[in-house]
C-alpha cells in the first residue's frame, strides 16, 4: 500500500500526525507531508506515493478516513 | 504530604454556640422549637445509624494526615433557612466556635462559613476573619438557587482571592428539599438517599455556570473545591463544555479559551466516595492535568474514605492524589508543622 | 454548481472565474474547479477563495453563511466585529476568518483551506496557491 497527501485540500487539523506520526507530519505552513524523505526507514517513493510498512497500514487507512480535508489517499498495489 | 480536604466538624449541642452570639440572639435561639428545627434540618442527612444524633468533633485526625480542612457543615444548612438574618447570626457563631475549637483537630484548619444570600456581608466576613486568624483555610459557600457563575457572587470571589483562600462547596443535604436551596435534578425526590445519589449534578451545574459565566476570567486566581460530589463524571463534563463552547463561543465571548482549561487550572474535586471511580480512574483520568484535579477528602466522620481506601482504589496515583490538596490550601501550608 | 474547468491547473496558474458582478457581496459562491469545490466570497474589502472542508469534521464550508463574530470581551458584554469577514460552518457553527481560514477564538485546530483570489479589472482570477499563514 502506498499513501499520498495533497496539501491543496489539507486543513491542518493534524489528526494524521497524531494517529501515525511515523508516516505523517505537518510542515512549517501547518500542512501535511508524508515522511518520504528518508526519515522513514527504507522509504520507497514513486508516483503512487510512499510505501507504507505493513504494520502501519491499518493506522494509515484510519487516518485517511478521519482526515477532515479528505486529502490522504491510499493505493493498494497489485497482490495486496 | 497528605492533605485531607473534606473533614467535618460540628457542635454536639447547639447551646454551645450561645456564648458565641449576643445575648439577645441567644434568647431568640434558645427555644426548643428553634433549636429543634435546626437539629431537624440536619437530620435528613442521616442516612444510616452511623450518624449519631449529634456529631461532636470528628474522629481524631489520622496520624498520617499533615493538614486537614474542617468544614462546620451544620452551617451549610442555611441555604434552606427562611430567616436569613438569623442564619447570619448562626454562622457567625459557628465561625467563632470553630476557630476556638480547631485545636481538637490536630493539624486542622477551618473553613469560614458565608451566606450566598448576602455577598456583601460575606465579603466583609472573609476579610475580617483572615485579619483575626491564620487558622482559616477556605471559604465555605453554601449552594443556593442562584448558580455560582452569577455576578452577584463576585464580591465573595474577590474577597476569597484577595485572602488567598479557596472557596469550598459542599452540599448541606437540604438541596432539592428546602426552598431557597438549589433544586435538584428535575424534581423533588422523596428520600434523602435519592438526593444523596444525585448531588454530583450540583457540582456539574456549578462548574458549568462558573465557566460560562466568565468567573475565572474575572478572578483568574480563584480556586474552587467541590467537596463530596465525587469526581468520576469530570472527563465527560469537560468534553461537553468544550464541545458546546466551540459552537457557541460567540454567545459567550467572555469565555476566552476552552472551558476545560479553566477547570484544569482552578477547580478541584474531592475523592469521596472514591469507590465510585474505580473503573473511570485508569480509563478516563489519563492525563496528569486531569488527575491533578482530584484531592483527597475523607468525608470523615461520615462513612468516609481512609487513606488506605484511596491507595487501594487509585493504585500508583494514590500518593500523588493524597497530596494534591496542597495547592488548594496553599495559604495554610506555611503554618503546617 | 458552476463548473469552471475539469483539467488540472498548476498551483500558480491563474484562472479566470468570470465577471466580478457574478459574485454577490456577503455570500459564498460555490464553484467546481479541477474536480474540487471551492467557494468564492466577495466582501466589501476584497475577495477570498476557500476550500470546501471544515477542519473539524470536513463539513461543507461552501454552504456556510458569511457573517461577523463576537470579539473576546468582558463578562455580559458583546462586541460585534469583522462583519462579513467570517464564514460559519453549517454543520456545527464553527467560525473561520475568510482571510486566513483560521478558527475564530481558536476553537478548533486547523483551518479552512484558503487559496488565492484577485480582482483584475472587472474579473475574478483564482489560483491554487495556498494563502500564507502564520502558526
Amino acid at each position: 500500500m502506498r499513501v499520498r497527501a495533497d496539501q491543496i485540500d489539507c486543513t491542518g487539523s493534524g489528526m494524521c500526525e497524531l494517529s501515525v506520526p511515523e508516516v505523517f507530519a505537518l510542515d512549517d505552513a501547518g500542512l501535511v507531508i508524508v515522511r518520504g524523505d528518508g526519515t522513514l526507514a527504507g522509504a520507497d517513493v514513486n508516483d503512487q506515493g510512499t510505501l507504507v510498512p505493513v504494520g502501519m497500514r491499518a493506522g494509515v487507512r484510519e487516518a485517511a478516513a478521519a482526515c477532515p480535508g479528505g486529502c490522504i489517499s491510499c493505493h493498494d498495489e497489485d497482490g495486496e | 504530604m497528605i492533605v485531607d480536604c473534606d473533614r467535618h466538624v460540628a457542635v454536639g449541642d447547639y447551646a454551645e454556640l450561645f456564648t458565641h452570639m449576643p445575648q439577645s440572639w441567644q434568647k431568640h435561639f434558645e427555644r426548643d422549637e428553634f433549636v429543634g428545627s435546626v437539629r431537624d434540618a440536619a437530620s435528613h442527612i442521616k442516612l444510616t445509624d452511623r450518624f449519631g444524633d449529634a456529631v461532636r468533633v470528628g474522629s481524631e485526625a489520622c496520624a498520617e494526615v499533615d493538614l486537614a480542612l474542617a468544614v462546620p457543615h451544620q452551617g451549610l444548612t442555611i441555604n434552606g433557612w427562611a430567616d436569613q438574618v438569623a442564619a447570619k447570626t448562626f454562622i457567625t457563631a459557628l465561625n467563632s466556635w470553630s476557630i476556638q475549637n480547631w485545636e481538637a483537630y490536630s493539624a486542622g484548619r477551618s473553613a469560614i462559613l458565608v451566606s450566598p444570600y448576602d455577598p456583601e456581608w460575606s465579603a466583609r466576613v472573609i476579610t475580617e476573619a483572615v485579619s483575626r486568624s491564620d487558622r482559616y483555610s477556605a471559604v465555605a459557600l453554601p449552594l443556593s438557587s442562584t448558580l455560582l457563575g452569577a455576578n452577584s457572587f463576585d464580591r465573595i470571589y474577590r474577597a476569597a482571592t484577595e485572602a488567598d483562600l479557596p472557596v469550598v462547596v459542599h452540599f448541606s443535604g437540604v438541596e432539592g428539599h428546602y426552598l431557597g436551596a438549589p433544586p435538584l435534578s428535575g424534581g423533588v425526590h422523596t428520600t434523602a438517599f435519592a438526593r444523596a445519589t444525585l448531588m454530583p449534578h450540583l457540582a456539574e451545574s456549578s462548574i458549568t455556570s462558573l465557566c460560562f459565566g466568565g468567573t475565572f476570567e474575572k478572578f483568574p486566581g480563584l480556586r474552587v473545591l467541590f467537596s463530596g460530589f465525587g469526581f468520576a463524571w469530570l472527563p465527560s463534563l469537560l468534553w461537553r463544555l468544550d464541545r458546546e463552547w466551540r459552537t457557541f463561543r460567540h454567545d459567550v465571548p467572555w469565555v476566552k479559551q476552552p472551558p476545560s482549561e479553566y477547570v484544569l487550572d482552578s477547580v478541584w474535586l474531592s475523592t469521596w466516595p472514591v469507590g465510585e471511580a474505580a473503573a473511570e480512574w485508569p480509563s478516563l483520568f489519563t492525563s496528569e492535568r486531569l488527575r491533578s484535579r482530584v484531592v483527597f477528602g475523607s468525608h470523615d466522620p461520615f462513612d468516609g474514605d481512609t487513606v488506605d481506601a484511596i491507595r487501594d482504589t487509585l493504585g500508583e496515583s494514590a500518593d500523588a492524589v493524597l497530596g494534591h490538596g496542597s495547592p488548594v490550601l496553599a495559604r495554610s501550608l506555611g503554618a503546617v508543622k | 454548481m458552476t463548473q469552471i474547468q475539469a483539467s488540472p491547473s498548476a498551483v500558480d496558474e491563474f484562472i479566470s472565474l468570470g465577471p466580478l458582478v457574478q459574485f454577490p457581496i456577503g455570500q459564498v459562491k460555490a464553484l467546481e474547479l479541477d474536480g474540487r469545490v471551492i467557494g468564492i466570497v466577495r466582501t466589501v474589502n476584497g475577495i477570498h477563495a476557500l476550500g470546501n472542508r471544515c477542519p473539524h469534521q470536513g463539513g461543507p464550508i461552501c454552504r456556510g453563511i458569511v457573517t461577523g463574530t463576537m470579539a473576546p470581551s468582558d463578562p455580559d458584554e458583546y462586541v460585534y466585529e469583522k462583519d462579513g469577514e467570517v464564514v460559519r460552518c453549517p454543520w456545527h457553527g464553527y467560525e473561520f476568518e475568510l482571510a486566513t481560514g483560521r478558527s475564530v477564538g481558536g476553537a478548533v485546530r486547523g483551518r479552512v483551506p484558503v487559496y488565492t483570489a484577485e480582482v483584475r479589472g472587472d474579473e475574478v482570477f483564482f489560483s491554487w496557491r495556498r494563502g500564507a499563514t502564520t502558526s
